[in-house]
């Protein structure tokens, strides 16, 4: 464990002390992925019960814009200040991976400068600095450079961490391992939402199993993240034309424009407008998610997957939409499942 | 106005976590992509402000991104404020001010105005603004900047650009800029600058959050804006956007539907803006309405947004003359072509689309009463979905509808035939001469170079199609030569047979020709010189080089070089070496060919010199197969698979021609060393064709055959024998070193 990770994790280490020279902790911690920083006071509550330190918050968003020849920061968030001070809050800079299928390494270079001045002017300090992007094995020479460009921009006190994908887990050589300090590992997004016969695309045991051997091996670091957020796919067509995400997302239960076809699949009766969403007769709905039961499985095989080390718990995301869903003795428990 | 980053039916932001797996965001159903595959022109409507709405799925608009208008804002800006200030001034000096100076230099400039020592930049000593016929005008121009100017800090909250910082601004601040706004704005006399001063506070209120005072403002000062003008539409923009913040989205959608139909800068933005969430707000939208335009309009963009069927109906209820479904129309027929395009086999052809019965029904159900629409449109759109539909009577009845108006323009006119061909070639079963016939006419118009340089019009899918489609036909008669005429390539390996080469050059020769045949030649996509060409290439690879050279010296004249030297050889071949070497001699095709049969005349004429040819030869035979440097020898329009190689099904995958010529030099060599050479190169040929003929999913290494067995045992003392270790793994491999 290099210096930095032990700052990082200084606070562990202290505490762990009084237990057991070799217990590993973990660290609960959730992602925020909204514009706008104001929390609800659910929201702050979950951040209190859970004695939450750290909060990984999404900054920008980059990609380049149709019709647009450079990369572009969207979605920047609003009102960071709102966010509870007990909280420390780790930048996260979510990139596409069509971004660098356009851009050639010299202009990287611009783009790390971009990224890293955009995040200290919206924060001045952190100790963490987190780039999620779906590389893929075209992408991962460009890619891995503006990592390098961004490590060497933040200096040696901030702890550079990159997502990975388990397609990435299990094809280290192909995917290339990215050049940063740590790896945050997103156990879910696993299946295909375009086969609406499909297992849930969010996490799936079955599909799990295929990438859990890989986990222990790789090389970097992880931190891991876990889904408690949910969706519907919406098909017509037997096309996906949609996903529909938090307030937007209807009473599928509503039988006066649904009718069930089979668990988790919905057809629509009549066409109506909902929460901003037109749906057609005969349009196809698949609600996803984790309930307890699934969540706390999905936590304990990966879990079981790890090797023993201190590392984040991290659930995707922190919203009282998602929140709600589940009974705060779950959370808990999935938390407490990684010490 | 609050520009929002998307279509608000999907997810505002495009961050990765929640979104990896998705590829499809798609507006509408089907798989268009732009207009690749589609042959119905949506610009038929030929109403140029809906273009951008026509149906796409790369990005929310048709003709690309929105700006919100700022190119347009811009131009109109400066024109104004030339028209104000009068016309000494020039567009460059105005566009300075307004949009390069320095709060500063604005203020310097009053002071230089006011005949005080001032410091004007050289810029603004370029562009002063002395010579403006009132300086009163000039003045309060420029009072009006440092307005504006100051106003920048508090009204642009603009995060998305790698530049701005977060304006931190204080609320006192904004407190006084406000007051300042309203004391300029009381004070103005010149309608021109008070609305204004009136556009800069009601942004001023919008950006800090102040909707309440937005909206009043707005109400109790929309008299002085003048009618129709730039300020007032942008001014109740964030009228709009301020009812949205306070969730008060009826009469938001309501004032986005007035601007998106009555201010063209603003229609991308105001689209984008219109964002209804539940089925009730509609209702209480259309009640809103003051006039049956005003409703027509919201339909439009309900269709735009929801079911564009439902809408049409709408409509012309309220209206049966309403140009306002024209559009509608359009995108519910691009949204329903499915991939004809793909069905040129029979077994796809008789399977009916699943066409959208409301869609089919609305359309035969319209164009009955056409009296006062754009009848041609709805004739011509009725036509081909009922063709997609394969009910062929329903879509000549809208055909002998839509003939009368398809000459009222060329786009209209080539639509016609276009969907015309389309209706009789789906529903041939077979084709005879009668059937020729009937498609002359309207081939003679799609193909032609009038046709295809018409903008936008959709026919290069179109003519594909047809051509496939017909060709498939004649196929199935046995009518190669047709079938190749009219869409070369259907049978892929034909010209591996020189009879059938020579049956497709006569073909060209023939006399007599039918309506048809003519316009085929006419438009033929390859002609005789490129079928001529294929067969000099193939006599060539049969060693029948008298014939090849006849064969190149009746086709046009090919200047083309071959990029190597093609006698050249190596032990490890490389081409990229060979094309960069320097060569005295350039080859062309034919004079390769040349090249060959002199060689062959003097190894019989000299049979000391024999082995030297026959080698050289054999070089020449090897470099023009798939493995030499001479490829693009057989490179040609009618077989172009210079860079694919189909494991031995094409003649220039085999190297059996060089490995007779090596053996012959081989035979005809006492040199040991040149034994050597000769029989590693009959290995290599040797070994191209083991590649060539083991299953495709071999992986394996080169099972050598008789002449490394040679090699080992004849050759294993010369120095070429040591070359051949170092540089082929190979052979290192089959030694076992």
């Amino acid at each position: 464990m290099n210096k930095l990770r032990l700052i990082r994790f200084g606070f562990f280490i202290f505490f762990a002390g009084f237990l057991s020279c070799n217990t590993y902790k973990s660290e609960p911690s959730f992602y925020f992925w909204r514009t706008n920083a104001a929390l609800s006071s659910k929201e702050k509550e979950t951040i209190a019960h859970h004695n939450i330190r750290v909060l990984y918050v999404r900054f920008f968003d980059v990609d380049i814009p149709p019709g647009l020849q450079k990369p572009q920061p969207l979605g920047v968030i609003d009102s960071l200040e709102l966010i509870p001070n007990t909280v420390s809050v780790i930048p996260v800079v979510y990139i596409t991976n069509h971004t660098f299928l356009n851009l050639k390494n010299p202009q990287v270079i611009e783009l790390a400068a971009n990224v890293v001045k955009k995040v200290k002017g919206l924060q001045k300090n952190y100790k963490e600095l987190q780039i999620d992007c779906d590389w893929s094995e075209k992408t991962k020479e460009v890619y891995f450079a503006f990592l390098r460009e961004v490590k060497k921009l933040s200096g040696n006190t901030v702890w550079l961490t990159a997502t990975v994908r388990l397609h990435q887990i299990k094809y280290p050589v192909r995917s290339g391992v990215p050049p940063v300090n740590g790896g945050m590992l997103m156990f879910y997004n696993m299946g295909n939402i375009h086969n609406l016969q499909g297992p849930n695309s969010i996490f799936d045991a079955g599909i799990a199993a295929k990438y859990t051997n890989y986990i222990k091996d790789y090389a970097l670091h992880l931190d891991v993240a876990l889904p408690i957020f949910k969706w519907c796919i919406l098909y017509r067509n037997e096309k996906v034309i949609g996903l529909i995400t938090k307030n937007r997302l209807p009473q599928t239960h509503d039988t006066t424009y649904f009718s069930a076809e089979k668990n988790s699949i919905f057809k629509v009766k009549k066409p109506q407008l909902i929460n901003g969403v037109y749906y057609k007769t005969n349009d196809i709905l698949k609600y996803e998610t984790l309930n307890d039961e699934e969540l706390l499985k999905a936590a304990e095989l990966l879990k079981k997957s790890l090797s023993p080390d201190n590392r984040r718990i991290v659930l995707y995301d922190l919203d009282e939409l998602n929140i709600n869903y589940y009974e705060t003795e779950t959370i808990e428990t999935v938390f407490s499942t990684f010490n | 106005m609050k520009q929002k980053p998307s279509k608000p039916f999907f997810l505002l932001l495009i961050s990765g976590i929640l979104l990896t797996t998705i590829t499809v965001l798609a507006c509408g159903g089907g798989d268009w992509d732009e207009d690749e595959g589609s042959m119905f022109t949506p610009q038929i409507i030929n109403q140029p402000k809906y273009t951008p709405f026509f149906r796409t799925l790369e990005t929310p608009f048709y003709d690309g991104y929105d700006d919100a208008g700022a190119s347009v804002f811009k131009v109109t800006n400066t024109k104004e404020w030339i028209s104000f200030l009068g016309n000494p001034t020039s567009e460059e000096a105005i566009n300075y001010w307004l949009y390069d100076a320095s709060l500063k230099q604005v203020d310097s400039m009053i002071i230089d105005l006011k005949g005080k020592p001032s410091n004007l930049s050289l810029a603004s000593k370029k562009y002063t603004l002395k010579p403006v016929a009132a300086s009163a005008k000039a003045i309060s121009f420029l009072y009006y900047l440092g307005f504006a100017k100051r106003n920048e800090d508090f009204v642009n909250p603009e995060t998305n650009s790698w530049d701005d910082k977060p304006v931190k601004v204080s609320k006192e601040s904004i407190v006084k800029q406000v007051a300042g706004g309203l004391n300029f704005y009381t004070k103005a006399k010149e309608p021109f600058l008070k609305e204004r001063y009136a556009f800069q506070l009601e942004r001023l209120y919008f950006f800090n959050k102040d909707y309440d005072k937005a909206i009043s403002f707005f109400n109790d000062n929309v008299s002085g804006f003048s009618a129709n003008s730039s300020m007032q539409w942008r001014a109740l923009g964030y009228k709009a956007a301020s009812l949205y913040k306070q969730k008060k989205y009826v009469e938001s959608n309501y004032i986005y539907s007035i601007i998106y139909d009555g201010y063209e800068p603003l229609k991308k933005s105001a689209y984008l803006s219109f964002h209804p969430l539940q089925e009730t707000e509609w209702g209480q939208c259309l009640a809103l309405t003051k006039s049956t335009h005003e409703k027509e309009v919201l339909w439009q963009l309900s269709g735009l947004y929801k079911d564009d069927i439902i809408a049409m109906r709408e409509i012309l209820k309220l209206n049966p003359a309403s140009d306002l479904v024209d559009l509608l129309l359009v995108r519910a027929v691009n949204s329903e072509e499915n991939l004809v395009t793909e069905e040129t086999d029979d077994e796809k052809k008789d399977q009916r689309h699943t066409t959208d019965k409301n869609l089919l029904d609305f359309l035969n159900d319209m164009s009955e009463q056409t009296a006062s629409l754009n009848p041609v449109i709805w004739h011509l759109s009725a036509a081909y979905v009922n063709y997609i539909n394969s009910d062929f009577t329903a879509g000549d009845k809208q055909m002998a509808r839509a003939e009368k108006y398809k000459n009222t323009n060329a786009l209209n006119k080539s639509e016609y035939h276009l969907i015309s061909a389309l209706g009789k070639i789906r529903r041939m079963k077979s084709i005879n001469e009668s059937a020729e016939k009937e498609l002359v006419p309207d081939l003679e118009v799609l193909f032609s170079k009038e046709t295809s340089d018409i903008p936008n019009f959709r026919s290069s899918n179109a003519r594909e199609w047809i051509r496939k489609s017909i060709a498939g036909l004649y196929n199935k008669k046995g009518e190669v030569e047709k079938t190749e005429l009219i869409y070369p390539g259907t049978n892929q390996y034909q010209f591996n047979d020189l009879g059938n080469l020579k049956k497709m050059i006569a073909y060209y020769e023939k006399t007599t020709l039918s309506d048809f045949e003519k316009l085929l030649f006419n438009y033929a996509l390859l002609n005789k010189a490129d079928y001529t060409e294929l067969l000099a290439i193939r006599y060539a690879q049969e060693d029948r080089l008298d014939e090849s050279l006849a064969a190149f010296k009746s086709g046009s004249e090919q200047p083309d070089e071959l990029p190597g030297n093609p006698f050249t050889i190596h032990i490890k071949d490389c081409h990229d070496c060979d094309h960069e070497a320097s060569q005295k001699v350039k080859y062309t095709k034919k004079a390769f060919i040349e090249k060959l049969i002199e060689m062959k005349k003097a190894a019989i004429a000299k049979p000391e010199e024999a082995s030297q040819n026959y080698f050289l030869i054999a070089n020449g035979f090897y470099n023009m197969t798939y493995f030499g440097n001479a490829r693009m020898f057989y490179d040609n329009r009618v077989d172009n698979s210079i860079y694919t190689y189909d494991h031995k099904t094409v003649p220039e995958e085999n190297s059996g021609m060089a490995l007779k010529y090596y053996l012959m030099a081989l035979q005809a060599s006492t040199n040991i060393e040149f034994r050597a050479k000769c029989t590693f190169m009959a290995a290599k040929c040797e070994q191209n064709d083991f590649f060539m003929t083991v299953k495709k999913d071999y992986n394996g290494d080169f099972k050598s055959g008789i002449y490394f067995i040679s090699l080992k045992k004849d050759f294993s003392g010369t120095t070429y024998y040591s070359e051949i270790i170092k540089e082929c793994g190979y052979f290192r491999t089959y030694l076992g070193k």
